[in-house]
């Protein structure tokens, strides 16, 4: 440690006594030996001294506002990445996520058991009607889907003969 | 409690939980249909609408007639595979066997009997309906409205 901007980079801790035995020493030696650095040494003494002087006449410095101040500072700072943190952590926890499972399920069953729940005007919900297969053994039978109003009508043409109850008054065939 | 032992219940529970909601999905589980039929008299006698229609009110313009009136409504609940007997007006019957009920479909073998005769099956909604139009009655036509809910 010859250089003198080695030796001022480590002015501050040598006159705190923070330095090793021998590298005091040795910075000791090159302030001895170098005027600038030996200045620069008087004047960290000088600026020492003021410190130690303007403390000496305030008495004891009331640090703990201070640090409560800062302590609150910090906590503002770290308050909700924490709280996120500790929160995920939680509820990402093995066991609470295993729980979660169920919970789930129970939801999605729940969402698609609405289907099934009657609307109002019960009727009123009617998707169509397949038809599968009629037999209308040998009267005319017409199908007919209304895709408006999604309803199926199988419809039974009346003989021209009548059946069993003929109409006393011709009717008109539905409109399909 | 040990915290270790959790996932392994909450593993139990979500098997039972999924085992429920196949027992309820499955459709096999539903072991009644409720049926009804509501037999509605459509004529050009007069222009007014049973008011008990209102909620089918709008399907009624696939006809073209002007009048339609609410004769009777009558449910059944019936056991899949067996079947139910509705009287319809003028001696005839419906008879209804709900057969099965796959992908939320119920089909209903049905037969019109006593009068006109017809067979049919149709698959339709849980819940939905089907109308089966046609025979002739006191000077207009029955139209009846067949809807089925699994139970």
């Amino acid at each position: 440690m010859t250089g003198c901007e080695n030796v001022r980079g480590f002015l501050g801790a040598f006159l705190d006594g923070e330095l090793p035995p021998g590298e005091s020493q040795s910075v000791e030696r090159h302030v001895r030996q170098c005027p600038v650095c030996r200045s620069e040494r008087e004047r960290l003494d000088r600026l020492n001294t003021a410190l130690r002087e303007a403390l000496g006449a305030g008495g004891e410095v009331a640090w703990d506002p201070f640090w409560r101040g800062l302590e609150r500072r910090l906590e503002a700072k770290r308050r909700w990445p924490a709280t996120m943190a500790e929160w995920l952590e939680s509820a990402f926890a093995p066991a609470k996520l295993a729980w979660a499972i169920p919970l789930v399920l129970v939801a999605l069953i729940g969402l698609l058991s609405l289907e099934s729940v009657p609307p109002i005007g019960r009727r009123d919900r009617n998707s169509f009607a397949a038809v599968e297969s009629i037999n209308a053994y040998g009267q005319n039978v017409a199908l007919f889907r209304d895709s408006e109003t999604r309803t199926t009508v199988i419809w039974l043409e009346q003989n021209q003969e009548g059946q069993d109850e003929a109409p006393t008054t011709p009717e008109p065939s539905p409109a399909f | 409690m040990r915290l270790r032992q959790l996932p392994s219940q909450a593993l139990l529970f979500s098997l039972l939980v999924l085992f429920g909601a196949h027992a309820e999905g499955a459709e096999g589980f539903s072991q009644a249909v409720r049926v009804t039929i509501g037999t509605i008299l459509a004529s050009n006698q007069s222009d007014e609408v049973d008011a008990r229609l209102a909620p089918i009110k709008h399907q009624f313009r696939a006809f073209k007639y002007r009048s339609y009136r609410l004769l009777k409504e009558e449910s059944q609940t019936v056991a899949w595979g067996s079947s139910a007997t509705f009287d319809i007006p003028g001696g005839r019957r419906l008879v209804v066997s709900p057969e099965n009920f796959r992908e939320k479909q119920i089909a209903l073998k049905v037969r019109l009997e006593g009068g006109e005769k017809l067979d049919t099956t149709v698959k339709l909604q849980n819940r939905g309906h089907f109308m089966l139009g046609g025979p002739p009655h006191e000077g207009g036509v029955l139209i009846l409205s067949i809807s089925a809910a699994a139970q």
